[in-house]
């Protein structure tokens, strides 16, 4: 663990990354203190421009709502949605995957089909179908951003365990005595998700963008800041007052920079592992 | 070398599309059976909605249900709606009061110009900068441009094309806002023509520069990996001049996962013009899409689902037919282990 931490710190941009990540998710975290304006709350003049007013230094919207504000209320809930249905998506994948590997057979080939059927669908479709049959509460939003990036960790797991299968660690915890549920459960579990928590990192960067992508379109709820949903509502002002929009483009661009960075740099610091013989 | 169209035939290549002509149904029953029992489980049905939004009595409620079917059981209307599907019936959308694959049929040409040219754009663009950057890694272009991609990849795209309206449609007056044609211009032939591809630059653009950044980084990925494998030490060797080592020996070889990856988008691609087409107004499927959901047409969801899935299908198999032409090693007639 602290061989994985030093190879990860190595990597300065994905140290950095991490940094704003963590900046970012504290800020997030801790709004309501931060920042106390009330993201709904119409608190000033409309469309009130950036750095003009200390009351609200990035300004207001259309409605004259605190800008800051919503762009913090924003970043809790794309943070939460993004990592719980990066979470939900791993642990999903992974048992599907390690069902799929340890059994073989029919079984597996039915599990792969399911997953071929998945990925087949666009995953972004997909969410457009969980999210008009769940309704656009953020737990859909998760659900229906999970439900198409299950695929890849479950992949991932089912091909460890081909890989893993023959090892001698393996074959002697078999001899050993030790029973399946162990084998599978202690084993080969531990050693088959390096490469998914690599992969989590892809899928936190793609469900940030999903989920402005659904706000944006309005399909999520339309009563919680979300950077997705603040960027559409700039449209309606866009050439008059343009950074209504580039404002939480810029913070979702940001936090999927940093993501993606922080997911290389895990990938770098796990890869020696992957690679032993 | 050994005419690419024997090798084809018998090789592994040909193995992988033969298993995916038979996994295909069953993917596809899936994705039915999937995609049927997803939208069973919503709230409220086709009449519900209709009633919502045409208004309409307990009478009209009845009489609807029973003329659509909607009065019987689950399972019976799945096997109708197999039934209809044999015979290219994707039932009746309710917001259009139309045949589902009739709406399909018109607006999939839109979205099919937009992702093929998109690719297109992507393709080119990523792999030709690709090279340029992986032709010299560490060096002050590629440093340049890897970094310029890394920040394209985390571009939300709907954010990308409203940028890219401001500037080029907005305050340039380059290009048209939004639509696919100019309304009343009554172009016809080649002058419609070319409406329509004004129409789509922008479009284009804001789908393939996304896509662009992913292959300009696969692309230089390949080529840093090529530099340190033996068949580029061994042709550096030979002396061959700088160009010819680039271009032959260290991109073609790094093409193929780029070419991997053009099938695996296929599918993000669709879900990405559902939001490009509903930023620049563009009347394609994925608009169609994102239309059906706050509709609330299940029967025209279901459509696009099913229509998006057989797409996806065709072109990953298309893929796999082009991966067998440049695949060096599939040339070589090589048998799978």
């Amino acid at each position: 663990m602290t061989d994985l931490l030093a190879r990860f710190a190595r990597d300065r941009a994905a140290l950095l990354a991490a940094g704003v990540l963590a900046g970012l998710a504290l800020a997030a975290a801790s709004a309501p203190l931060l920042w106390p304006l009330d993201p709904e709350a119409v608190g000033g003049p409309p469309l009130l421009r950036p750095l003009g007013d200390p009351a609200h230094p990035l300004g207001t919207d259309r409605l004259g709502r605190d800008v800051l504000a919503r762009l913090l209320h924003g970043a809790r809930l794309s943070l939460t949605v993004a990592f719980a249905a990066a979470f939900a998506a791993s642990v999903l994948g992974s048992a599907v995957g390690l069902a799929a590997g340890l059994a073989g057979g029919r079984l597996d080939e039915l599990l792969m089909r399911v997953t071929d059927a998945f990925q087949t669908v666009p995953g972004f479709l997909l969410a457009l179908a969980f999210v008009s049959v769940l309704g656009p509460e953020a737990r859909s939003v998760v659900l229906a951003i999970a439900a198409s990036a299950w695929t890849g960790p479950a992949r991932l797991v089912r091909a460890e365990i081909a890989s893993l299968a023959g090892r001698d660690f393996v074959l002697a915890a078999v001899v050993a005595g030790l029973p399946r549920r162990e084998v599978a459960l202690r084993v080969l579990l531990p050693n088959a998700l390096p490469p998914v928590v690599a992969y989590a990192a892809t899928s936190v960067a793609s469900a940030v963008l999903i989920e402005a992508a659904l706000s944006f379109l309005g399909l999520a709820d339309p009563n919680r800041a979300s950077w997705g949903a603040m960027i559409a509502e700039g449209r309606a002002v866009l050439v008059s007052e343009p950074w209504l929009s580039i404002l939480p483009g810029l913070a979702l661009l940001l936090t999927v920079l940093a993501v993606n960075l922080v997911g290389e740099g895990l990938n770098e610091a796990l890869a020696p592992r992957r690679a032993r013989p | 070398m050994s005419p690419p169209g024997r090798s084809f035939v018998r090789g592994p290549a040909w193995l992988l599309v033969r298993r995916r002509l038979v996994q295909a149904p069953l993917v596809l029953l899936f994705v039915l059976v999937g995609g049927f029992l997803l939208l069973e489980a919503a709230p409220g049905d086709a009449v519900d909605a209709y009633v919502a939004s045409l208004g309409g009595d307990a009478g009209l409620v009845h009489e609807l249900r029973e003329r659509w079917g909607l009065d019987r059981s689950p399972a019976t209307r799945f096997i109708l709606y197999l039934a209809g599907l044999a015979t290219g019936d994707l039932g009746r959308s309710v917001a259009f009061d139309r045949p589902v694959l009739a709406v399909i049929a018109e607006r999939l040409p839109v979205t099919l110009a937009l992702a093929g040219g998109a690719t297109t754009f992507a393709f080119a663009l990523g792999t030709g900068l690709g090279i340029l950057a992986g032709a010299r890694p560490r060096g002050p272009l590629d440093r340049l441009l890897s970094a310029a991609a890394l920040v394209l990849n985390a571009t939300p795209s709907f954010w990308l094309g409203l940028l890219l309206a401001l500037l080029f449609a907005v305050h340039l007056r380059w290009l048209p806002l939004a639509g696919i044609e100019t309304i009343g211009a009554g172009y016809t032939g080649a002058a419609r023509l070319f409406d329509v591809a004004r129409h789509l630059v922008l479009p284009v653009s804001t789908l393939g520069l996304v896509y662009a950044a992913l292959y300009l980084r696969l692309m230089r990925a390949g080529m840093v990996e090529a530099w340190r494998s033996d068949f580029v030490r061994a042709a550096r060797a030979k002396g061959i001049s700088r160009r010819r080592l680039v271009l032959r020996h260290v991109a073609r070889n790094a093409l193929l996962p780029v070419v991997t990856m053009l099938g695996l988008q296929s599918a993000t691609l669709v879900g990405g013009s559902v939001v490009v087409e509903s930023v620049f107004a563009v009347p394609g499927l994925g608009r169609l899409a994102a239309e059906a959901v706050t509709q609330r047409d299940f029967p025209l969801l279901l459509g696009i689902l099913i229509v998006s899935a057989l797409l996806v299908l065709l072109v990953n198999l298309l893929v796999d037919l082009l991966y067998a032409r440049i695949d060096p090693r599939v040339e070589l007639g090589a048998r799978a282990p």
